[in-house]
């Protein structure tokens, strides 16, 4: 009677402390609250240090995982603000002024250099399409399922490594109607594939 | 994430320094993260995200002071 009695006035008397969330999540745990309890009634050397090595484990992975988390969140942005930064800096030579002493001289190196194709479409018709790269059967009857517009779309992004909005000002499209297009696409691959799946 | 949480028998898994379960309890947020960049970038930030996460582990481990359970109460 008497430990419950003390075990009632130790968590009275320490309730603004319990409200931590560590310390809460911590005794939730049916394994810690009973060290907890075991400790309150009797306070051995033994039952303090058990119950001190269990928090510290506890309390070091969360701190971990709080840590690595937001790492991985900042680590991202770094990723991406460096690699802009250096695509900026270093522009392909292609893009770069034609005659570099020359300021007036607004015509880019891509700009004079002669193509291989003729036309436009020549050159649209030479690409590699999924058509002739996909080794998966399952991927391939999917693939073939599709919409020829579809597929170029898909072509074009995945393969030519085209964005959005690029593709738009091909087809002279909005970005918006390309992009439903192509979310409909994969949609429409994932849902053959869960149909062969059943 | 859970998985830390819930089996007890990986209750030494930082101590072991079994980097297989580490990090993959963190994929998931790797991948959530890896759809901000452009997708020709994303194995190599997956590789460097996975180098750093090992790096800042060891460190953490190394010089951890993580307080009992009667110094928290204390130091509240």
């Amino acid at each position: 009677m008497a430990n419950k009695d003390k075990l009632q006035r130790f968590y009275k008397e320490n309730n603004s402390l319990l409200q931590n969330e560590v310390i809460k999540s911590f005794l939730k745990q049916a394994k810690n609250e009973q060290l907890l309890a075991q400790v309150l009634m009797d306070p051995s050397k033994e039952n303090i240090n058990e119950l001190d090595k269990e928090f510290k484990a506890y309390y070091l992975k969360i701190k971990v995982i709080k840590y690595i988390s937001s790492l991985i969140h900042f680590y991202t942005i770094d990723f991406d603000k460096k690699n802009n930064q250096r695509s900026r800096r270093f522009m392909l030579m292609l893009d770069a002024p034609k005659q570099r002493n020359d300021d007036d001289n607004t015509t880019n190196l891509i700009d004079v250099q002669p193509s291989k194709y003729t036309t436009e479409s020549d050159y649209f018709d030479s690409m590699q399409t999924f058509q002739e790269l996909i080794e998966n059967a399952k991927l391939y009857n999917a693939y073939k399922e599709l919409t020829s517009k579809q597929k170029k779309v898909l072509d074009l992004i995945y393969i030519q490594g085209y964005n959005t909005k690029e593709v738009a000002r091909l087809y002279k499209e909005t970005p918006q109607n390309i992009s439903n297009i192509h979310k409909r696409a994969l949609k429409k691959i994932k849902e053959s594939f869960e149909k062969d799946r059943r | 994430m859970d998985k830390i949480y819930s089996t007890s028998n990986l209750e030494n898994i930082y101590d072991d320094k079994n980097w297989e379960d580490i990090l993959d309890d963190f994929q998931v947020k790797i991948n959530y993260n890896l759809q901000k960049v452009h997708a020709n970038d994303r194995d190599d930030l997956e590789q460097e995200i996975k180098l750093k996460i090992i790096e800042k582990i060891n460190n953490l481990l190394e010089k951890s002071n993580t307080p009992g359970f009667w110094e928290f109460l204390s130091e509240m």
